[in-house]
C-alpha cells in the first residue's frame, strides 16, 4: 500500500487530511513537528510527504532542505501545503526541491489528493 | 537808469526762473515720495510672503543651481532640527540627505532635483527618509518643483515636505494586525471547509439530501469567507505599496493555458465553453507573426488578474462561452476575457473597479462577492503600467480587457 506521511501541527487539519487520504486507501502516518517528521521520513520511508511550513522548532523549509540532503529521502515526493501564499515563499519551496506547492486556503481536499496521485504516478514511471 | 520795459523783462525772467524751480522741485518731491511708497509696499509684500512661508505647517526649502540651500522655513527647522541660519548656504545633501527604503542615500545617484530640472516639472515623492539632527530616522513625503526666473530660465528648485513618521508607524501596525488576523483566521476556516468536505465525501459519510444541500451551502460560505480574507490582505498590501512583486519576462500564452486548466472543471459544471483564441492576423509593425510574445510583469500577479476575470465571467455565465484572447501592439499585449453572460447595466460599468463596489441586481446577490476582486485586478494591472476597461451589454455579455507591457525582444 502506498504510504503517505502528513506533517502538520494543527490537530484539526491533520485529522482532516488523514481521514481524506485513508478514504482513498492510502497508508497514512502522522507527524506534528519537524523532529518527528524527519525521524519517520527515514524509518518509515513514505512514498510521499505532505508538508506544512509554519511549525514549531523546525520550519517546513528546513525539513525539506534536510530531506533533500539525506540519501534515504532525497527522491521522496514532497507536497508543501501551507498558509503562506507569497510568490517568494512558493519560489523558496520549489528551489528547495518541493514537487508541488499548494496554498491551504485555496485548495480543496480533492485538489490535494489529486496532486498526490499525480506525483505518485510520476514516481512510479520514474522508478520503472 | 532802467527803462520801464527793461524792468518788466527782468521781472518776467525772474518769475519764469522761480516758476521752473518750484515746479521741478515739486516733481522731484513727488517722484521721491512715490519711490518711498513703492519701497514700503514692496517691503510689506516681502514681509507678508516671508510670514506666509515661515508659518506654513509643511517644511519648505529652496536651493540654487549649485544645490545650496537658499531658503529654509520654520517648519523645516522643526522637522529637521537644523536652524535656518546654519542650513542656508549649506549643500542640500548635508541637511536633507534623502534616503530610499533601503536606507541608501539617493542624493548622489538619483537626486529628485535632477529629474525635476531635466523634465522642468513637479515630482512627488510619497516615501522618502532623512536622518534629522538628533539622528532619528524620519519618513517624509514631499514634492519638488523647479524655480524659474522672470526669463523662464530654471534657477533652482523648491521642496515642500511633511513628516509622516507617525502615520507610517500606524500604517505598519494596521498592516501587521491585518496580516496576523488574516493568517489566524485562515487556519480555522480551512479546517471548517475540510470537515464539511469530509462530511460531503460519499466514501466517508452518509448524509441525506437536505443535509447535503446545507453542507454544500456551508462549504460555499467558507470559501467566500476565505476569499474575503485573502482579498483584504491583498488590499492592505496594495495600499501600503507592499505587494510582493517580481518583474520578469514570461509567456502569457502559457499562463493562459494554465488558467484555463484550473477553471475547466467549473466551466464544464456550468455547461460553459472555456477557450483560448489568438488574434487571427497577429502583426507587429505590419509584420505578420505566428507566435505568442513574452510580456514583462510579475507572473503570479498577472495570474491573479486572470483568475479574477475568468472566475467573474464564470459566475455570471451559464450554458454559454468564455473566451480569452491576446493581441499585441508595439508596447503592450492586450488580453480580453469575453463572456456571453448576464452583462452589466450601463450606469454601473464606470464604478466596477472601485473598492467594495458591487452591481446591485439579482445575479450578483445570487453569486455573492466582496467587491474587492476588480479593485485588486485594476491595482495590479496599473502597477505594471497597464490599463483595464470593460465593455458590456445587459443580456449579451461582458468584455474585460487589460494591457501588460511586452518584453523587449
Amino acid at each position: 500500500m502506498t504510504k503517505i506521511l502528513i506533517v502538520e501541527d494543527d490537530i484539526a487539519l491533520s485529522e482532516i487530511y488523514q481521514a481524506r487520504f485513508i478514504a482513498e486507501n492510502f497508508n497514512v502516518s502522522m507527524a506534528v513537528d519537524g523532529e518527528e517528521a524527519l525521524a519517520k521520513a527515514v524509518t518509515e520511508k513514505p512514498n510521499l510527504i505532505v508538508l506544512d511550513i509554519m511549525m514549531p522548532k523546525i520550519s517546513g523549509f528546513d525539513i525539506l532542505d534536510i530531506l533533500r540532503e539525506t540519501p534515504e529521502t532525497k527522491n521522496t515526493k514532497v507536497v508543501i501545503l501551507s498558509a503562506l501564499s507569497q510568490s517568494s515563499d512558493i519560489e523558496r519551496g520549489k528551489k528547495l526541491g518541493a514537487d508541488a506547492y499548494l496554498i491551504k486556503s485555496q485548495t480543496t481536499l480533492t485538489d490535494i489528493v489529486e496532486k498526490a496521485k499525480e506525483l505518485l504516478a510520476r514516481e512510479k514511471t520514474e522508478t520503472t | 537808469m532802467l527803462h520801464i520795459w527793461e524792468l518788466v523783462s527782468v521781472l518776467l525772467l525772474l518769475f519764469i526762473v522761480v516758476y521752473i524751480f518750484i515746479n521741478v522741485g515739486a516733481k522731484k518731491r513727488d517722484k521721491s515720495d512715490e519711490l518711498k511708497k513703492y519701497a514700503k509696499e514692496m517691503s510689506a509684500e516681502k514681509s507678508k510672503d516671508e510670514a506666509i512661508i515661515s508659518n506654513i505647517a509643511d517644511g519648505i526649502y529652496a536651493i540654487n543651481m549649485k544645490k545650496e540651500i537658499i531658503l529654509f522655513n520654520k517648519a523645516a527647522e522643526n522637522i529637521t532640527g537644523w536652524a535656518a541660519k546654519d542650513a542656508i548656504g549649506s549643500p542640500c545633501k548635508s541637511v536633507m540627505n534623502i534616503k530610499n527604503s533601503e536606507s541608501a542615500s539617493i542624493c548622489e545617484t538619483n537626486c529628485p532635483v535632477n529629474s525635476v530640472w531635466a523634465k522642468g516639472k513637479n515630482e512627488v515623492l510619497h516615501d522618502m527618509c532623512i536622518i534629522n539632527k538628533k539622528k532619528d530616522n524620519l519618513q517624509l513625503e514631499g514634492s519638488y518643483s523647479p524655480i524659474e526666473d522672470s526669463g523662464g530660465k530654471i534657477s533652482g528648485a523648491v521642496c515642500v515636505f511633511r513628516d509622516i513618521t507617525k502615520r507610517k508607524e500606524l500604517e505598519r501596525m494596521r498592516s501587521e494586525f491585518v496580516s496576523t488576523a488574516s493568517h489566524e483566521m485562515r487556519t480555522p476556516i480551512t479546517a471548517m471547509s475540510g470537515y464539511v468536505e469530509l462530511a460531503l465525501n460519499k466514501q466517508i459519510c452518509k448524509v441525506d439530501d437536505k443535509a447535503r444541500e446545507y453542507l454544500e451551502k456551508a462549504l460555499q460560505t467558507a470559501v467566500s469567507m476565505s476569499n474575503l480574507i485573502k482579498n483584504l490582505l491583498v488590499v492592505t498590501k496594495i495600499e501600503d505599496r507592499k505587494l510582493d512583486i517580481k518583474v520578469e519576462n514570461f509567456s502569457l500564452e502559457k499562463l493562459i493555458g494554465e488558467v484555463i486548466e484550473v477553471f475547466q472543471r467549473k466551466a464544464i459544471e456550468k455547461n460553459n465553453l472555456l477557450k483560448y483564441e489568438t488574434a487571427p492576423n497577429l502583426t507587429i509593425k505590419g509584420k505578420k507573426i505566428g507566435r505568442s510574445l513574452d510580456v514583462r510583469a510579475d507572473e503570479e500577479q498577472i495570474r491573479e488578474v486572470l483568475y479574477n476575470l475568468v472566475e467573474n465571467a464564470g459566475k455570471f455565465t451559464d450554458n454559454g462561452e468564455i473566451k480569452i484572447a491576446i493581441d499585441y501592439d508595439n508596447e503592450f499585449a492586450k488580453v480580453c476575457v469575453t463572456d456571453t453572460g448576464v452583462g452589466i447595466p450601463e450606469g454601473e460599468v464606470n464604478h466596477l473597479f472601485e473598492k467594495f463596489y458591487q452591481v446591485d441586481n439579482s445575479a450578483t446577490r445570487k453569486v455573492g462577492g466582496s467587491g474587492l476582486g476588480l479593485y485588486i485586478t485594476r491595482s495590479i494591472v496599473e502597477s505594471f503600467g497597464g490599463k483595464i476597461w470593460v465593455e458590456s451589454k445587459v443580456g449579451t455579455g461582458s468584455n474585460f480587457c487589460f494591457t501588460v507591457p511586452r518584453a523587449v525582444e
